[in-house]
C-alpha cells in the first residue's frame, strides 16, 4: 500500500495548475493582491495524485461483484 | 401529462462509478489522513452507492452525489470511533523528518500534518474546494451548510494553513509540537454531524 511518503517521494513534473477559486472582490482577493501560495498548489497535488494511482485490484473486484450480483442497468 | 420516466439512454452506474473512485479516494485520503482506512471509506461508499443507485439522477454529478455519500461513512465511522484518531504519530514524524522534495520550496509532509490539525470542517472544505475543484456552492451542498458557511470555513482554513506554513521566504512548519488532540477532533465531528 502506497503511503504518503512513497507519494510525495515521487513528485513528479508539474500538473496543470488550475487556479484556486478565488472570487475577484472577496476579502481574500483585496488583502493583497498576492502570488498564489504554494500550499495552495501543493493541496491540488495531493489530490490529484491520488486520483491519478491505478486502482487497487481490490476495487477492480468490488466493481466486478457488484455488476454480477445487481441487476445490471 | 407526460412525465420522462425512462432516460433514452441506459444508463451505465457502474461505468459511473468506476470513474468517480480516484475521486472518492482522493477525498477519503484527504480527509481521514490515512490511505489504507481511506480506502476502506470508499470500498464502504462504493456499496452504499450501489445499493441506492436508483436514487442516483443521471445528468447530475455523480462525484457530488457519491462524495455525500463518504462524507456519511466518514462521519459515522469517526463517530464510531473505529479508527484511532486522523492522525499517526509515526507517520507525522517520518513526514516531518523528511527532506525538502519540491522545487517551490514546499514541504509536502509538512501541508499534510498541517492539513491534519485543521479542525474536520475546515479540512473538508479546503479539500472540497481548494483540491477538489468544487465551487463554494456544490461544495455547501456536499457538506450540508450554507454558501457562507463554506467560504468562511475556506478563508479560515487557508489563514491556519498560512499561519502553520509560514508566509513568503519562511519554509517549514511553524507549530511542530502541538500534537492533534483526538477527543478535540471528535467533538469537532461531532458539530458537524449535527449540522
Amino acid at each position: 500500500m502506497d503511503s504518503y511518503l512513497d507519494i510525495f517521494a515521487r513528485q513528479g513534473a508539474n500538473k496543470g495548475m488550475s487556479s484556486t477559486p478565488e472570487k475577484p472582490g472577496s476579502r481574500a482577493a483585496q488583502r493583497k493582491v498576492r502570488t498564489k501560495p504554494v500550499w495552495a498548489e501543493g493541496l491540488r497535488r495531493m489530490y490529484d495524485e491520488v486520483v491519478e494511482e491505478q486502482l487497487p485490484d481490490d476495487f477492480v473486484a468490488l466493481l466486478q461483484k457488484l455488476d454480477e450480483n445487481g441487476d445490471r442497468r | 401529462m407526460v412525465i420522462a420516466d425512462k432516460p433514452l439512454k441506459q444508463f451505465d452506474f457502474r461505468a459511473e462509478l468506476t470513474g468517480v473512485l480516484p475521486h472518492l479516494r482522493a477525498f477519503a485520503r484527504g480527509l481521514c489522513g490515512r490511505p489504507d482506512y481511506a480506502d476502506d471509506l470508499v470500498q464502504e461508499t462504493m456499496l452504499k452507492a450501489w445499493a441506492a443507485r436508483d436514487s442516483f439522477q443521471p445528468g447530475t454529478s455523480i462525484r457530488s452525489w457519491t462524495f455525500v455519500i463518504l462524507r456519511n461513512v466518514y462521519l459515522s465511522e469517526a463517530r464510531r470511533n473505529r479508527f484511532r484518531g486522523d492522525y499517526d504519530p509515526d507517520v507525522a514524524e517520518k513526514l516531518l523528518s523528511q527532506p525538502p522534495a519540491q522545487e517551490d520550496g514546499l514541504h509536502m509532509g509538512d501541508l499534510r500534518f498541517a492539513m491534519m490539525k485543521l479542525s474536520p470542517e475546515r479540512r473538508e472544505a479546503l479539500l472540497l474546494v481548494g483540491a477538489g475543484g468544487f465551487s463554494y456552492e456544490e461544495a455547501a451542498d456536499i457538506a450540508r451548510c450554507a454558501v457562507g458557511t463554506m467560504k468562511s470555513r475556506v478563508a479560515r482554513a487557508r489563514r491556519s494553513l498560512e499561519d502553520m506554513l509560514g508566509g513568503e521566504g519562511e519554509r517549514g512548519l511553524k507549530t511542530r509540537s502541538r500534537a492533534v488532540s483526538h477527543t478535540e477532533m471528535l467533538a469537532d465531528l461531532d458539530k458537524v454531524a449535527r449540522l
